[in-house]
């Protein structure tokens, strides 16, 4: 068998991806059930909801930045907020946004801000139908540099959900 | 003795650096040992920090039979070294297991999604990260590019059988906006095994590689 993929391949493709877990396939199920794997529901921090709520919120604010053609130094300057924090919001999910940084974003953006608490977990949900559209909308997402207009419109409606929907 | 698929730097994220790391075409006895010494370790030391929280009891515990049970799936593994549908692989990084996938292949094992359905796949079985490596495991998870690197290796073997990259897998709850969001397979919802069932098909598989 010969590998498709070069070491410059996954050099690159590390760099761009989320720090999320990967474990697959009914064996680790198994495996949980055997001890070598905690079972989901015994581990109650780092829940897998706020994780696909936390990534739907990395996927709105560099959407709603590149939608503006801003860099994250130019949006951290006019958010007053560190550069670094605003990565880690774009490429972390494991990262719980600070909620100052959170309120300055939804002030520069002017979106609801408890909507953006909701989603970005510094508020607590049990809000399903929120859970899924945030899913489906982190779905949508591309790493073009530029919005293509399928992107645009995701992005349009579902900040057309938070604005309205969501309280 | 299993084949060097390839040489494929991780990152190590402790330290910024790359560290590289082998790509075995065999699970080993090697890395067996690992599994049972290096990894099971640390899963008991959640269990105990987990029982002195209370947030673990023993009834919990035998409820969910979580005991020596592990030692049944170890002996798998011989068994299925001498059976043609099954493939194994290893990564290994400092002299130490680093991840583990099994995968499966065979008559019964065909594509449900409705562009490739009843066409042939490879099936993940099992996609492993060593304990120091997960999220829920511990604060500061050591290697990155583990799972992205088996599940090529998957893409690799499917494409090697001439079945086009396609292939199959279950997800666990943290790591389904993996599969769907960053891979790019089609999720077709939670299946008798009560996991997420992703398939990716052969033009997915291109795009995942290129």
């Amino acid at each position: 068998m010969e590998m498709l993929i070069s070491p410059d391949w996954l050099r690159r493709k590390v760099e761009l991806d989320p720090d999320v877990d990967t474990d697959a396939g009914p064996s680790m199920a198994v495996l949980e059930s055997a001890g070598m794997f905690l079972p989901a529901e015994l581990v109650p921090a780092d829940d897998a909801k706020v994780v696909n709520l936390i990534m739907a919120f990395g996927v709105l604010v560099r959407q709603l930045r590149r939608q503006r053609q801003w860099t994250i130094e130019e949006l951290a300057k006019r958010a007053r907020v560190d550069a670094e924090d605003l990565r880690l919001i774009e490429r972390d999910p494991h990262n719980k946004p600070r909620p100052r940084v959170v309120h300055q974003l939804a002030v520069v953006f002017s979106m609801p801000e408890r909507a953006l608490m909701k989603l970005s977990g510094a508020t607590v949900t049990r809000d399903e139908a929120f859970e899924e559209e945030a899913k489906r909308f982190a779905a949508k997402s591309d790493d073009m540099s530029k919005l293509s207009k399928e992107e645009q419109r995701a992005l349009n409606d579902y900040v057309k959900y938070l604005v309205e929907r969501v309280t | 003795m299993g084949d060097l698929l390839g040489v494929y730097p991780l990152k190590d994220r402790r330290t910024g650096q790359e560290v590289e790391a082998k790509l075995w075409s065999a699970i080993e006895d090697r890395h067996v040992e690992d599994f049972s010494t290096k990894w099971k370790p640390i899963f008991d030391a959640k269990v105990e920090e987990l029982k002195r929280g209370r947030l673990l009891t023993n009834e919990l515990l035998a409820e969910h039979n979580l005991q020596d049970a592990h030692w049944q799936w170890i002996q798998k593994i011989p068994e299925r070294r001498d059976q043609l549908s099954w493939a194994s692989f290893a990564v290994e990084a400092e002299n130490v297991t680093q991840g583990l996938m099994f995968t499966r292949a065979g008559p019964d094992v065909r594509a449900r999604e409705a562009s490739q359905r009843n066409k042939y796949i490879v099936e993940v079985d099992l996609l492993a990260i060593a304990p120091w490596n997960r999220f829920r495991l511990v604060h500061e998870p050591q290697f990155k590019g583990i799972g992205r690197l088996l599940l090529a290796a998957a893409i690799s073997l499917s494409v090697s059988e001439e079945f086009g990259g396609r292939i199959g897998l279950h997800s666990l709850p943290q790591a389904e906006s993996w599969y769907r969001d960053v891979c790019g397979m089609t999720d077709l919802g939670v299946d008798g095994t009560k996991m997420r069932y992703f398939e990716m098909t052969d033009a997915q598989a291109r795009a995942f590689i290129e």
